[in-house]
């Protein structure tokens, strides 16, 4: 490494250890890996946005917001991307060597912890854990006392650690409830692999695919003895939960369907997903909702994403919970200062990796140093869950006051912690290299009686901007890939191969969440693909028939404006505006393409098909990811365009129309043809009915004369794709007759509605029956006898009757309306009882017994 | 001395204006063994009946039962019939024991069961600890008392403060409002004295039960019978805990019959549960007869 590189990093290091930098000055062994001399700034920013579009393309996302809008079906994106820092952090063989093993242990000591304070509670008994201390702990779940002993409630544990001033580390907290963070450590590396290609094959890092069998293996060896093929499944509080990519990415990477609450239930003794064609029995479940949301029966009674009777199931020893019930209890801060003493007592070991520093307030000398120390130490409450901490070295003086008046005031509440000064790393910022400050998240698996670390990390930079008043700092902090280097005498020459996702089959289970998103995913991709279709079709006519030619077909231009505003709903839209510009219509069309506020858009079908997608991830292949990726940027430059004309317009239809394909191809060639391939397909079906009709209805409801006609004939044929279709079977003619006869009753037309119906019915055919099913069949049949009962020239008609020629071009189809409109109504009604029959979402589970107003005779008297 | 014995049924009925497709259940009924009382007959039902039962101790050796009921019903009857021998007198523990300020289990290092009943000595999900309630007990808890005598001022002066009326309180009424409104029901004069007593520091818990119907002959009938009936433990280190009943300004004997205690109600309601229904309307009672029981003792 040169010293032109280092000089000006080195400049920038404000803290007392620098990952990358020795004490000499020069780099520190292990990064020359990276080979940074041959970097400059235009590579550095190069990587950076390469980072940021290769996690576009795989659709990672972190703290989703619930959607803004109300459409049909689960929807909204407004995600936040996930952020990654380009160059990974290094640590060497020995430094990991004593990082894992003190994680590691860690990780036994907390579960003996808890094993004793689940159990025999000696713990309390010889002091060693203050009783004032625990008994006011809202993480002690009583009813989680009694479980099936033998098996770990720490399963899968994460510990956050930073540096402390002499280098060594600390850790910051634990996580043991529920740890987020593997799948976003798995996709940094992966994406980093891709950024850093040729240091990343010459490496000696360790991989970290191979863990995710580890973890695999850990998971299914805690079901019940005896279970042939134990069957696990990832519980999800779903899609809008703060890291439900994590949860879903970890359920394709392990191999495991992923299932909300919902999806399961407790009968005869044990806990079940609700499919398709009865149920199938769950033995472990890998729990990604906090505990006290896991059973409305015998914790919080107002939880909607849990299962009834959980507890129960592992009570018996048929289902087990990982984490256990429980286990979120030494998250508290409030263990910190005490490991040392119970790692002594429990393991009759040295506690290798301590944490920060730490004082409970709830002794004299811990108030006491609590209270002097204030403006070095982060107060955190002992329950984390009941109130907010406060970062000491930002507050005002009158603020500090304020708190240590109620430090005196409950001192026992809160543990204060020495905040660390933390290491640096470097990261790309500006136009070079900034020295940040790095913490990270370490990943272990309780496995054959000890815990396997994941070898890496998910790192984190620590932001420098921190809301004092809040304690918080940004809600989306830059992640880091963290390179673990082997020991010099494993490397021996090869790398290894590159990281690589062995996909799991996951015997797709048929739950009503996988089911739902499915059919949704098909029928926004579809939404997507006609609404484009059609403004597609009125830009081009706008342009064939400019306004200078004066051409009174021109006409043709504001009926079809006028039918995509009421076919999306996008009111008032290009409605009542007599003679449209081109420039009125670009803006519009513009926005139907990127504002996904609008309900009716382009851009919103768009944003539910990523949520939907994104909620289904397990059961796609990362291709779907890749096409959304793109899509999303060519909308994303089309709404920073400074001025949209009409070619932006195609441009970007087009590009929405190129994705909707691939998509399409995706689903086709790439997906089992499962019972999730069908409700797919059935989504698309109907969807295309559903367009097709909407559309028909809005552009030929009203008659117009032969000269707007013909213009509107050609396009409404664009926009279903079938200009070469009805070219070839009806040489010569533009008639209105044949083009209905096309798009509504031709079952050959794969564009048509009629083909349509018969594409959804044979979908049907190939799911589990039953008299629900048959239902569906025959309000199918209904609306098969409507088209049936029509021919293209008697919907050609117009009313009045022919004869009255004056006013001929004025008049309605009203046999056409009416088909149409029962059509729509018939697809919405069958699209409702699909819902009801596969998708139903039992209602919200509710206490048992009145309300407050009967408890005289509830209650004791 | 001769066990009396009871036969108790402790029926709740829950109706409802539509279809519940499921009913989760989770029951406080079945009365603990010990302390005088021995059960020799328990039984759960439901009506209709149940798919699944499984029963288990808490972690206070309460008996908790779990159902769940899968045919549809607009009424659900949950029942518990128990048979249970008392013994008629349990001596009183002596009135010096010890004095309130070593009951504490903070002041109790000497005894590592102090340690498992600190639990009963700080607040709960339902009983506060405020400053109100803790004046309010400091004019029984007089330095240097002994706390048999402390106790069961206390408890008298609860009775004596305060009027049973079942249409003044809710199930949601904390104690600083019981404190102020000078009047609540057997519930809420337990965790009114449970949190009288932690505010000092001592251990108190919650105890749920049944008291005998019929009073023997020439004895007042108690207040709180035909229901499910609620008192209060106050720990006495060494010794074990002493039971009084706010509601009948006594100590407790063998007219009660003690099912479940925790830290306050919410540990050990009779019967809770979870439904699944599209019903908006529903109502619920309870029937509770503690008779006393011919029939053969257990030899």
């Amino acid at each position: 490494m040169t010293a032109a590189f280092l000089g000006p990093y080195r400049d920038a290091i404000g803290s007392r250890y620098d990952e990358l930098v020795g004490a000499d000055g020069g780099p520190r062994p292990g990064w020359e890996t990276l080979a940074l001399d041959s970097w400059d700034a235009e590579a550095f920013r190069a990587a950076r946005s390469q980072a940021h579009r290769l996690l576009e393309d795989d659709g990672v996302t972190y703290n989703p917001l619930p959607a803004t809008w109300t459409g049909g079906g689960p929807g909204g994106r407004g995600h936040t991307e996930w952020r990654l820092d380009p160059l990974p952090t290094v640590l060497t063989h020995d430094e990991w060597t004593g990082l894992e093993r003190g994680a590691s242990q860690r990780a036994r000591l907390l579960e003996a912890v808890l094993a004793d304070l689940y159990g025999p509670r000696r713990l309390l008994t010889s002091r060693l854990v203050p009783p004032e201390l625990l008994w006011q702990l809202e993480a002690y779940l009583r009813p989680a006392w009694g479980l099936p002993a033998g098996r770990p409630r720490l399963v899968l544990a994460a510990t956050d650690v930073g540096r402390a001033a002499d280098g060594s580390w600390r850790v910051i907290s634990d996580r043991a409830q529920a740890p987020s963070g593997l799948g976003y450590a798995m996709e940094n590396r992966r994406v980093v692999a891709r950024l850093l290609p040729d240091a990343y094959q010459s490496a000696e890092l360790h991989r970290l695919t191979a863990y995710f069998g580890v973890v695999r293996d850990a998971l299914t060896e805690l079901a019940a003895p005896g279970i042939e093929g134990p069957r696990v499944v990832v519980l999800t509080p779903g899609r809008h939960s703060e890291t439900a990519f994590d949860q879903a990415y970890i359920a394709s990477l392990l191999g495991f369907p992923l299932v909300t609450g919902a999806d399961l239930e407790m009968a005869d003794g044990r806990i079940w997903t609700r499919e398709l064609d009865g149920r199938r029995p769950v033995d472990v479940v890998l729990r990604r909702v906090d505990d006290v949301w896991c059973d409305p029966l015998e914790l919080r009674p107002d939880s909607e994403l849990g299962v009834p009777g959980f507890l129960e199931a592992c009570r018996r020893g048929s289902v087990v919970s990982a984490n256990g019930f429980g286990a979120g209890l030494v998250e508290s801060p409030a263990f910190a200062p005490l490991l040392p003493a119970l790692c002594e007592a429990l393991l009759d070991e040295s506690l290798l990796l301590p944490s920060a520093d730490a004082w409970w307030g709830g002794t004299p000398q811990g108030l006491d140093h609590l209270v002097t120390h204030l403006d070095r130490l982060v107060i955190r409450p002992v329950n984390p869950g009941a109130e907010r901490g406060i970062y000491g070295p930002g507050l005002s003086r009158a603020d500090r006051e304020t708190w240590r008046a109620r430090l005196e005031a409950h001192p026992e509440r809160f543990v204060g912690q020495e905040v660390l000064p933390l290491s640096t790393t470097p990261t790309v910022a500006g136009f070079g290299l900034g020295a940040r400050p790095l913490t990270l998240r370490l990943f272990g698996v309780a496995h054959r009686s000890s815990y396997t670390m994941l070898p890496g990390a998910l790192g984190r930079i620590v932001p420098d901007s921190f809301d004092a008043a809040t304690g918080r700092r940004e809600r989306v902090p830059l992640s880091k890939d963290v390179w673990v280097l082997k020991a010099p005498e494993d490397g021996g020459g090869f790398a290894g191969p590159a990281e690589h996702i062995v996909a799991v089959p996951t015997g797709v289970p048929m739950v009503p969440h996988a089911l739902e998103n499915l059919y949704w995913m098909g029928r926004y991709t579809e939404r997507a693909e006609g609404t484009t279709r059609h403004l597609l079709a009125l830009r081009r006519l706008a342009t064939e028939l400019p306004v200078w030619y004066a051409d009174p077909g021109r006409a043709a231009v504001d009926v079809l404006a006028a039918a995509l505003t009421h076919a999306t709903t996008t009111y008032p839209g290009l409605l009542g505006q007599p003679s449209l510009s081109d420039a009125t219509i670009d803006a519009e069309l513009r926005d139907l393409l990127v504002d996904e506020t609008r309900a009716g858009s382009v851009a919103q079908a768009l944003a539910g098909l990523a949520g939907a997608t994104g909620a289904v991830r397990d059961q796609l292949s990362s291709d779907v990811f890749t096409v959304l990726g793109g899509l999303e940027r060519a909308l994303t430059q089309l709404a920073e365009a400074p001025r949209v004309r009409g070619p932006h317009i195609l441009d970007a239809g087009g590009q929405v129309l190129s994705s909707t394909l691939a998509l399409a191809g995706i689903t086709v060639e790439n997906m089992v043809h499962d019972v999730g391939w069908h409700l797919l397909d059935i989504g698309r079906g109907i969807e295309r009915a559903t367009q097709l009709t909407t559309l028909v209805k809005w552009t030929m409801g009203a008659a117009q004369p032969l000269w707007i006609e013909r213009h509107l004939v050609t396009s409404v044929l664009s926009a279903a794709e079938s200009v070469l279709t009805h070219r070839r079977r009806f040489a010569g003619t533009q008639g209105v007759d044949t083009m209905l006869d096309l798009l509504l009753l031709d079952e050959g037309n794969p564009r048509s509605v009629a083909y349509q119906l018969s594409r959804v019915r044979r979908d049907l055919a190939r799911l589990p029956g039953g008299p629900r099913v048959e239902q569906l069949t025959a309000r199918l049949d209904d609306l098969g006898s409507l088209l049936a009962s029509h021919t293209g020239p008697q919907l050609a008609t117009p009313t009045p009757a022919e004869g009255d020629v004056e006013h001929f071009h004025l008049a309605r189809r009203e046999a056409l309306v009416e088909m149409c409109e029962s059509m729509e109504r018939g697809l919405a009604g069958l699209s409702d009882a699909m819902a009801a029959t596969w998708f139903w979402h039992p209602v919200a589970p509710r206490p048992l017994g009145p309300g407050v107003r009967q408890r005289a005779a509830e209650v004791a008297s | 001395m001769t066990p009396r014995r009871y036969q108790i049924t402790h029926v709740t009925t829950y109706t409802y204006d539509d279809d519940v497709t499921d009913s989760f259940g989770l029951t406080f009924c079945r009365p603990r063994d010990g302390a005088g009382q021995t059960v020799v007959e328990h039984e759960l039902w439901t009506d209709p009946g149940h798919a699944d039962l499984g029963s288990h101790l808490d972690a206070q050796g309460n008996h908790a039962t779990y159902f769940h009921v899968t045919e549809p019903h607009r009424e659900l009857r949950v029942g518990a019939r128990s048979v249970v021998d008392c013994l008629v007198e349990q001596p009183a523990p002596e009135r010096d024991l010890v004095v309130w300020e070593d009951a504490r289990p903070a002041a109790r290092s000497d005894l590592p069961e102090a340690a498992l009943v600190a639990e009963v000595a700080v607040a709960s999900p339902l009983v506060d600890v405020g400053p109100a309630v803790r004046a309010y007990a400091a004019d029984s808890l007089l330095p240097g008392r002994p706390l048999v005598d402390a106790v069961l001022d206390l408890v008298h002066r609860v009775h004596a403060d305060f009027d049973y009326d079942p249409g003044s309180t809710t199930v949601s009424t904390r104690v600083p409002e019981v404190l102020r409104l000078r009047s609540g029901v057997c519930q809420d004069f337990a965790h009114l004295t449970i949190a009288a007593l932690r505010s000092h520091g001592l251990a108190a818990r919650y105890v749920s039960g049944y008291l005998a119907t019929d009073p023997p002959p020439g004895q007042p009938r108690l207040v709180g019978a035909d229901a499910t009936h609620a008192w209060v433990q106050c720990w006495i280190p060494a010794h074990g805990w002493l039971s009084v009943d706010p509601t009948n300004d006594r100590e407790t004997g063998d007219r009660h019959i003690a099912v479940a205690w925790g830290r306050d109600y919410a540990d050990v309601p009779p019967v809770k549960g979870v439904i699944f229904t599209e019903a908006t309307e529903s109502t619920m009672s309870v029937e509770v007869d503690v008779a006393p029981a011919t029939g053969e003792l257990p030899t």
